[in-house]
């Protein structure tokens, strides 16, 4: 019976993955298959590292955790069984090159598989600062991730903070894992009446979504800044270029969500553009830049159907 | 018999079921009826084994009830993206190859080779209670299913549910129009104030009604006249 749901979940997600690319169309896909092999041809250590991004990240935006309890399927042994093969090009690139260490992506992949993949919502009674939210409530998104994840965000911010206190050569990927975890922030589409109460116009209403992202990200960013100053362990440019490119991340979270708004629904595929842009981005930093401005077009173009009122 | 004893269902402090007891016989439809928050959908989620219970225990013929005995509708399905109708029926008829989906689908009329992104919302809530059907399970909890199905389908699940019934399935189902569980339980229990108030059998339906709205009507009464003066 094992075999049988291995056989039918892998076909499915091949049907999936197939579909996905036909939507797409050839040229893009094309496009797609080409910019995810660029960057893994520059750098072929992306193989095996790509893998501990990216699990963790499709385990915790899992939807699917009580459908297959309903069917009678083992969350942990469908979970695990995807992760493993989405490790073996890693775990082949590794055997190949003879990155021994690339196997604990084994490990790593039944460890992530058995770890919840969504945090309990309690939305009625003793969440995290649910009578004081020093956020103002503009700021709904951050708000609502603090409460989807409990503390775990919290947890993380202050593990990389005291990490980068104590070993302050920490401090670069700190500052990226914080800022790629701003990311998940972007992943669901408000109502469209929710829109219009904040602002009239898509121009005005994407600037002020940017500004706030902007800022708040600058405001998480302050404590480690900080700790660079105080005890600098690169150059100036190196925080800085983390920053302003986090700057970008942000304004290109903001807008990808928009690009593919649709009202009152999880956002499918922003990872995987997130994602795109972020590996690319490492090879070619004007790729940020870019897609900031023309997916905040396209954002702007989406937004007028549901914003009737033009700038 | 699905019996149900002096469960307590807590969470972060907050209790969701308080110490509810509940006789479910078989070859019943039961419906459960209650405001919004009443504790309707956690008693499922607390039957099937999602929610904890702190105390009392949940019986299936004097056994301990196990998920396997229970197909379960939740009011919100999920689907995999990109997958057609069938291959979700496939998947769900893993456990269950004698599921024919094909004739099944007679009754349903669903484009089952069309991608489910394709679907309408009341489409995606016959597939959903189509996957319930392919289970195949002795106990049957449905979760709001009248919701988005047109009148034709509501008739279809209504005589699947009733020949279901006669062949021995016990039924449950919650929904928030009392109509739609009169016209098809024998019996229908009232959750309120997270336990359970009031158990009708079918001569009593009448009955529920005014049980429902005595303590309402006098509130709005009060409130209205207040408000829109």
């Amino acid at each position: 019976m094992r075999g049988q749901y291995i056989n039918i979940i892998l076909k499915l997600r091949y049907h999936q993955l197939v579909r996905l690319l036909n939507n797409l169309g050839r040229l893009r896909s094309f496009l797609f298959l080409l910019f995810l092999l660029i960057p893994i041809v520059i750098q072929p250590g992306l193989l095996y590292e790509l893998p501990i991004l990216v699990i963790p990240i499709l385990h915790y935006s899992r939807k699917d955790n009580r459908f297959l309890q309903l069917i009678g399927i083992k969350p942990f042994f469908i979970f695990s069984i995807e992760y493993l093969v989405i490790c073996i090009p890693g775990l082949v690139a590794g055997l190949l090159t003879g990155t021994w260490w690339a196997i604990v992506l084994i490990p790593g992949a039944f460890i992530t598989a058995f770890l919840p993949s969504n945090f309990k919502i309690n939305s009625n009674r003793s969440i995290l600062f649910s009578h004081y939210n020093p956020l103002p409530i503009t700021a709904y998104e951050w708000r609502s991730v603090f409460r989807r994840t409990k503390y775990f965000y919290y947890f993380l911010y202050l593990i990389l903070l005291i990490a980068a206190i104590l070993y302050p050569n920490t401090l670069p990927i700190s500052l990226v894992i914080v800022g790629y975890f701003q990311v998940s922030f972007y992943d669901k589409c408000e109502s469209y009446q929710f829109l219009e109460a904040f602002q009239r116009g898509p121009d005005r209403f994407l600037w002020y979504k940017i500004g706030h992202g902007l800022f708040y990200y600058s405001i998480s960013m302050i404590p480690y800044m900080a700790i660079y100053f105080l005890e600098p362990a690169f150059p100036l440019y190196v925080p800085l270029i983390i920053y302003a490119g986090g700057l970008l991340w942000v304004v290109n979270c903001v807008v990808t969500k928009y690009m593919l708004y649709m009202e009152g629904k999880d956002l499918k595929y922003s990872y995987a553009y997130i994602m795109l842009i972020v590996l690319f981005s490492f090879v070619f930093p004007i790729i940020p830049v870019l897609t900031a401005s023309w997916f905040y077009w396209r954002a702007r173009n989406r937004l007028k159907y549901y914003l009737y009122a033009f700038d | 018999m699905l019996s149900i004893k002096n469960v307590t269902v807590t969470y972060d402090n907050f209790i969701a079921l308080d110490k509810i007891s509940l006789q479910l016989g078989s070859n019943c439809i039961h419906g459960l009826i209650g405001q919004n928050g009443a504790g309707k959908t956690t008693l499922l989620n607390t039957l099937y084994g999602f929610l904890e219970s702190e105390s009392g225990n949940i019986t299936w013929n004097e056994q301990p009830l196990i998920t396997t005995d229970i197909a379960y509708l939740p009011a919100e399905s999920y689907f995999y993206p990109m997958i057609t109708g069938r291959e979700y029926l496939e998947l769900i008829c893993m456990n269950n190859p004698g599921f024919d989906i094909d004739s099944w689908n007679n009754l349903f009329n669903l484009p089952l080779d069309n991608l489910i992104e394709s679907y309408s919302s009341g489409m995606k809530k016959k597939l959903a209670v189509m996957g319930v059907l392919a289970l195949d399970r002795p106990i049957i909890m449905l979760d709001e299913p009248f919701n988005n199905l047109d009148i034709e389908t509501n008739h279809t699940l209504r005589a699947i549910l009733k020949k279901y019934v006669a062949n021995g399935k016990t039924i449950l189902l919650t929904s928030h129009v009392l109509e739609s569980l009169t016209a098809i339980c024998d019996q229908i229990h009232v959750i309120e104030n997270r336990t359970i108030q009031h158990s009708f059998n079918k001569p009593e339906f009448s009955e529920i009604e005014s049980y429902l709205f005595k303590k309402r009507d006098s509130l709005i009464d009060k409130n209205l006249e207040k408000l829109t003066k």
